[in-house]
């Protein structure tokens, strides 16, 4: 066998190793989590909110937690979609050949999406401190879309920028305004749109650090934005850390129920930039 | 060539970064006339179209000097209304788009 054979079979190898390493935890994972909690789930865990003695094995379901989540990382996306895309407009279709302040902005929105959560929980309890809110919903909200901003910039910014230079040309050759300009590049990123949303709620209904200072935990379901609200991360982290068997089991079923919103997420964003992406040139 | 131009190009210059992509370009083009320009590969012809509309304004690091009068209005001119220039000098580029949903 040739020295370049022996290279090629040997990185071949390797690759599929690597391969099989991240597809094999993705299944462990699931795999466990499904083992693990399809025991402990019940109608009630998804229906009712925590009764007495439901940290001590009595019943009562996650229903607060699932609200509270759900309600956290859907306003904190349409929050930061709402600021993110004139940003990602802005960089892109404003600052036209001024490239340093748009790469400035670029590497500062790359730091901000490397900060751990904690350093945006604290900031947003910082927040609430000086504008005199208590741990709440609108707390969370706010520490959340904070977190979410640097993600969804980023990603439209990246979207953005695989527009074809030409179509931004063809729409300013024809006396388009940038504003008009926008219009047209929006309705080609639209698949991106999703996939944005998709990483934005992932991110946000998943992370802990960030809620646990500013939206606090309730065992209601929030019906006003200050009111504290409980998140899935969060009911897991308790109930994981209770000593009764049933209990942690619950934890199992509760991380279940988070994997399964979000893979419904994934799955409708998937379909949404599919029937988007038809018009797509 | 006629006596009153449609778009006459004035010791057109247009350097990018420290490229000089057009070298004092003079040239004049008569209205309602089929003109080309034929050149290999690089050698400026789509710089000196954009430049008949100001699409270069957008490009990094871009120097235009010299005139470009399109009806004796210089369209480089601080004054000009960029938008009023370009959809008087659409331009079809090699790649086409159907603009769709857009009015202008």
């Amino acid at each position: 066998m040739t020295r370049r054979k022996i290279e090629e079979n040997f990185f071949r190898v390797l690759m599929v190793l690597a391969t099989i390493i991240v597809a094999g935890s993705f299944f462990l994972i699931v795999g466990t989590i499904f083992y693990k909690g399809v025991p402990f789930m019940s109608i009630d865990m998804i229906t009712k909110i925590p009764g007495g003695g439901f940290y001590i094995g009595k019943e009562g379901g996650v229903l607060n937690a699932i609200v509270g989540s759900m309600y956290i990382a859907g306003g904190a996306t349409i929050f930061g979609l709402l600021i993110s895309i004139p940003v990602a407009i802005f960089i892109n279709m404003y600052l036209g050949g001024k490239n340093f302040i748009a790469n400035g902005l670029r590497i500062a929105f790359d730091v901000l999406f490397g900060i751990p959560s904690i350093v945006y929980g604290a900031f947003g309890f910082l927040i609430m401190v000086y504008f005199g809110i208590k741990a709440s919903l609108l707390g969370g909200i706010v520490a959340v879309t904070l977190l979410v901003i640097p993600i969804l910039v980023r990603t439209l910014d990246e979207v953005i920028r695989t527009v074809p230079h030409e179509l931004r040309d063809a729409s300013l050759s024809l006396g388009a305004t940038r504003w008009e300009m926008s219009k047209v590049i929006l309705r080609q990123i639209r698949p991106g749109i999703f996939t944005a949303i998709l990483l934005s709620f992932g991110r946000a209904i998943g992370d802990v650090a960030s809620v646990l200072f500013t939206a606090g935990f309730s065992d209601n379901v929030p019906t006003s934005l200050h009111q504290p609200a409980a998140t899935l991360p969060l009911a897991i982290f308790f109930q994981l850390g209770s000593p009764v068997e049933e209990v942690q089991g619950r934890a199992y079923a509760s991380a279940l129920i988070l994997t399964i919103i979000v893979l419904i997420i994934t799955i409708l964003s998937s379909i949404l930039a599919k029937q988007f992406s038809k018009n797509k040139i | 060539m006629t006596n009153n131009p449609h778009i006459s190009v004035q010791h057109l210059s247009v350097q990018i970064g420290n490229q000089e992509i057009l070298k004092d370009i003079s040239i004049n083009i008569p209205n309602k006339k089929v003109i080309s320009i034929i050149g290999p590969s690089g050698c400026g012809k789509t710089t000196l179209l954009k430049s008949f509309n100001r699409l270069l304004d957008d490009t990094a690091d871009v120097k235009v000097t010299g005139k470009v009068l399109v009806d004796g209005e210089n369209i480089y001119d601080p004054n000009v209304e960029v938008t009023h220039i370009r959809k008087k000098n659409g331009t079809a580029f090699a790649k086409a788009f159907s603009l769709t949903h857009v009015d202008l």
